[in-house]
């Protein structure tokens, strides 16, 4: 209890908490929807009496008492932290190689061994983290920033206008998601014609929103059709208002599940466009890069390929045990306790 | 929790069988395979069964593009001189094929063939000289074999392509390629048959490789009526005069050749060539190694495990592969365009050793020159470009840059895939520790291409393979300034090179031909619009039990198909059944 009002705003990074904060505060028809047992989801049913622990604070508990979803921060936090402190923290040059230290198994001083051209795969996936990460979130990001306006507009106008912004949307939506995604991101990164780490980062962004909007558009129209909002609109609250006060802090919760599970689908993405060459500037590494240069030696040069493929497992692994946990911590109906 | 532990589980489970995958030797026996196990003929068949990587996309010599077409119509067709190795075993000499007897008059402008007797095509006509005469204009033609263009030296080549453009925009479209021109009065004024086993070719100027374009696999005769009346079926089952003739060719599978019986130096030993495409060089060799392949390429990086391996060092066969790999400067802008000492800084810069053990495994060996092994006027003890830090240095403060002090990075363009790049992270460190700084810029394959075409990349880093084995296909091709901003990447344009380059062409006897062809060699590393790096290598892998490949593989065979190899007289040996055993 005591910690409850600190840890929320730790939690903060996601972005939950400060927007359903916001939006507790500033529409009181929010209290009364949720009074009635209006079924809109993410607006947790929690007794809201003044030094009751608030919905995000029982989720947290929840998700920290999820010992996978801990493993899985736990793991984000050292590979950003790896990722962050590389230029400081790796322990050789990225680029450079030492002299007479080639193909050298892990052992101390080369804890995860170096490569054809002696330079240490420890110090290139601790630089390889930054560019797997960050394509990872900017991706999302992207197709957070695409679904969630298309997923509003779409949900919204299929409830409060003929439904024609939403036929159109969700068309295109099912046109986007018909592409195999990595197809379509290799498609938009072959345009380019050099390899880059922005072209991924759009690549991945652009072909990543459908599944986003249409559970944005989903949960949207059940929002807009709860009272608080008819009440909002018959008060006159301008729509973007509505959308962004009312609708959307609402929405989130299963947004951020999927946002979550989309940061790991990404890193896996951007490996698989830098296995096939269209990821990280030379000589700069990535993961997917640093596993396609080692397949060609994987009998012998093991360590090469298994280190960096590792760091992709477990990376991928934690955002998805993440994302799980927070499903469960934010679904007030299985209450969290399936652990 | 458990869904932790299973994720745990399943995870190692995966990286484990990964593991084993590579280890096996009974790899590859997917379900996907089991289709094409059927129609494969199992060892002791006699048929020598070898891995392609692609399926090339036609079989007619006229229109060969890939090295794989190339190999397997060695099998099917003749040419009128053929590529052998010489006495030393090294370099290729030309040898007779088709023609009985060949001589060159009139100051190396008049080339007269003399064709074996009783020589037939598969279908059991007997070939002539017009067969030739009609095979060559092919090639010729409009739409012909462009990589031959030299064969425009012949006379009348050039009036002949212009009247048959003319006819052929007469015809209606289509297949215009399988319209016979010598009915309509067509033909190159300087290629003559005078009587059924004579072939006379005449050239507008003395033009020293003519010889060694005679012996390149577009030069095939063909059966011209065969030709006509199986159009573009002609690429799938081709018919020539060669050892082997095809019985199957299934796209994206496989291609059966059985022997031909009529072949003119006597049936071959092997009862046939099966070829299987597998596009992967690694699956290729754990077939090879499970006993379901009798040839292998040896895959990117694997040369060092099979030679620690006993059963498959015994079993390997190593041959120069005729290229050579280069940092090219463009010789008309940039900062090295104007300073010849940069350039030899960056040559004394680079050590070829170092990339040839560290990134290609063996695989290649240093380059000293422009010329690889195996190509006639190669010099094995030519000093050329070497690895000498102190002579970087001094280089270096030559062109003005003490230590590198003042020089901007330079940027170095590369193909973004492919085993160069490694290479060029290596080059780059080894030039940053000379003082040299490198922006590395690998881009696509296609718009590299381009870009250097054009001349919009300072440094670049390319190979050069041979379109055949003669210096003028280095020394000219390459360096001559007629060709600068084609062929001529680096736009290289110095007088001394294109002199020596024109009077090796009218030379006619070989060896002082050669010495032009090195002293213009020397001249392009003294002026250094290339920093050469290594020559490639040819590794494979041949079962021990298969006799007539090993010891015969020359610098014409870079693939599986061994298109210099006589096929004619391979075989496989008796104790066949023990060797699989093993």
């Amino acid at each position: 209890m005591e910690t409850a009002g600190g840890k929320d705003g730790e939690g903060g990074s996601s972005g939950v908490p400060s927007g359903k904060r916001d939006s507790e505060g500033t529409c009181p028809m929010f209290h009364g929807a949720v009074a009635y047992g209006e079924p809109c989801a993410g607006a947790a049913i929690s007794p809201s009496g003044p030094g009751a622990p608030s919905p995000l604070a029982a989720a947290w508990r929840r998700l920290a008492r999820n010992r996978g979803a801990v493993f899985g921060m736990i793991v984000i936090c050292a590979m950003s932290l790896a990722a962050a402190g590389a230029p400081v923290l790796s322990p050789h040059s990225y680029w450079d190689g030492v002299p007479g230290c080639e193909r050298l198994g892990p052992r101390p001083g080369f804890w995860l061994g170096t490569d054809l051209l002696g330079r240490d795969v420890l110090s290139r996936m601790m630089h390889g983290a930054r560019i797997s990460l960050a394509v990872g979130a900017a991706a999302t990001v992207l197709s957070l920033a695409i679904g969630l306006t298309v997923g509003l507009a779409a949900g919204y106008s299929a409830v409060y206008s003929r439904g024609l912004l939403d036929a159109a949307l969700m068309r295109l939506t099912d046109t986007v998601y018909a592409f195999p995604g990595i197809l379509l991101a290799v498609g938009i990164a072959a345009i380019a014609e050099k390899p880059s780490p922005y072209i991924v980062f759009i690549a991945l962004g652009l072909s990543g929103w459908p599944g986003i909007a249409r559970v944005t558009r989903a949960e949207t129209m059940k929002i807009a059709a709860a009272e608080y909002v008819l009440a909002a609109r018959s008060l006159g609250v301008p729509t973007s208002r509505i959308l962004l006060r009312h609708i959307l802090p609402n929405a989130l919760s299963p947004v951020t599940v999927m946002a979550t599970l989309a940061i790991g689908g990404n890193i896996l993405g951007e490996a698989a466009l830098s296995f096939l060459g269209l990821g990280a500037e030379d000589p700069y590494p990535s993961w997917g890069g640093m596993l396609s240069e080692a397949r060609d030696h994987f009998t012998v040069y093991w360590w090469m390929g298994i280190f960096p493929g590792m760091a992709i497992v477990l990376t991928v692994l934690a955002f998805n045990v993440v994302g799980d946990g927070l499903r469960d911590a934010l679904d007030v109906k299985s209450g969290g306790a399936s652990y | 929790m458990s869904r932790l532990w299973f994720f745990v589980a399943l995870w190692l489970c995966m990286a484990a069988s990964f593991l084993c995958l590579g280890r096996s030797k009974a790899a590859g026996t997917a379900a996907g395979a089991a289709g094409l196990e059927i129609q494969a003929p199992g060892p002791g068949e006699g048929f020598l069964r070898v891995p392609i990587n692609a399926n090339p996309p036609t079989l007619d010599p006229t229109f060969v593009v890939t090295v794989v077409a190339d190999g397997i119509d060695r099998r099917i067709f003749n040419t009128l001189v053929r590529h052998s190795p010489d006495e030393s075993g090294r370099s290729l000499a030309i040898k007779p094929d088709l023609a009985e007897s060949f001589e060159c008059s009139d100051g190396g402008r008049l080339y007269t063939f003399r064709l074996r007797p009783g020589v037939k095509f598969h279908t059991g006509r007997e070939v002539v000289a017009r067969d030739v005469k009609w095979s060559l204009e092919r090639l010729i033609f409009p739409d012909g074999y462009e990589r031959l263009f030299e064969l425009d030296r012949i006379l009348g080549a050039q009036e002949f392509r212009e009247a048959a453009r003319k006819w052929r925009a007469s015809l209606p479209p289509g297949d215009s390629v399988y319209a016979d021109w010598s009915a309509a009065g067509l033909g190159v004024e300087g290629i003559r048959a005078p009587d059924k086993r004579t072939v006379e070719i005449e050239l507008r100027e003395p033009f020293a490789p003519f010889l060694s374009l005679m012996a390149l696999t577009p030069a095939a005769v063909l059966p011209k009526e065969e030709v006509l009346r199986r159009k573009s079926d002609f690429g799938r089952f081709p018919i020539g005069t060669g050892p082997f003739r095809v019985a199957a060719h299934e796209p994206n599978s496989h291609i059966l050749l059985e022997r031909f019986d009529g072949y003119f130096e006597g049936p071959a030993r092997l009862k046939g060539i099966f070829y299987r495409v597998v596009k992967e060089n690694s699956v290729a060799l754990q077939e090879y190694r499970a006993g379901r392949f009798d040839l292998s390429p040896v895959p990117m990086g694997m040369l060092r495990e099979i030679k620690s391996d006993p059963s498959l060092s015994g079993e390997l066969s190593e041959t120069s592969g005729l290229s050579t790999a280069y940092l090219g400067f463009n010789m008309e802008s940039g900062p090295a365009a104007g300073n010849v000492h940069l350039r030899r800084a960056m040559a004394f810069a680079v050590d070829r050793e170092y990339l040839c053990s560290a990134i290609l495994d063996g695989a290649a060996v240093p380059a000293k020159g422009v010329l690889p092994p195996g190509i006639p006027a190669y010099d094995p003890e030519l000093k050329g470009q070497r690895y000498d830090p102190d002579a970087a240095r001094r280089e270096l403060e030559a062109a003005g840059f003490p230590e590198g002090k003042g020089l901007p990075p330079l940027r170095l363009y590369y193909r973004a895939d492919g085993e160069g790049r490694l290479v060029c992270h290596a080059i780059q460190m080894q030039l940053r520790r000379a003082g040299i700084a490198v922006d590395l810029r690998p881009l696509e394959w296609g718009t590299f291409l381009a870009r250097t075409r054009r001349g919009e990349c300072p440094i670049f880093r390319l190979a050069w393979v041979a379109d055949y084995p003669h210096p003028h296909n280095f020394l000219h091709t390459l360096f001559h300034s007629l060709l600068a901003g084609e062929t001529n990447r680096t736009r290289t344009r110095d007088p001394d090179i294109d002199r020596l380059a024109d009077a090796a062409l009218q030379e006619t006897d070989p060896a002082k031909s050669a010495e032009l062809y090195r002293a213009a060699e020397r001249r392009v590393l003294e002026l250094a619009p290339w920093v050469v790096l290594y020559h490639g290598k040819t590794n494979l892998l041949i079962k021990r039990y298969v006799r007539g490949i090993r010891g015969r593989v020359t610098p014409l065979d870079v693939d599986t198909v061994l298109p210099g190899v006589d096929f004619h007289k391979v075989e496989m040996s008796p104790d066949f059944a023990c060797a699989v055993d093993r």
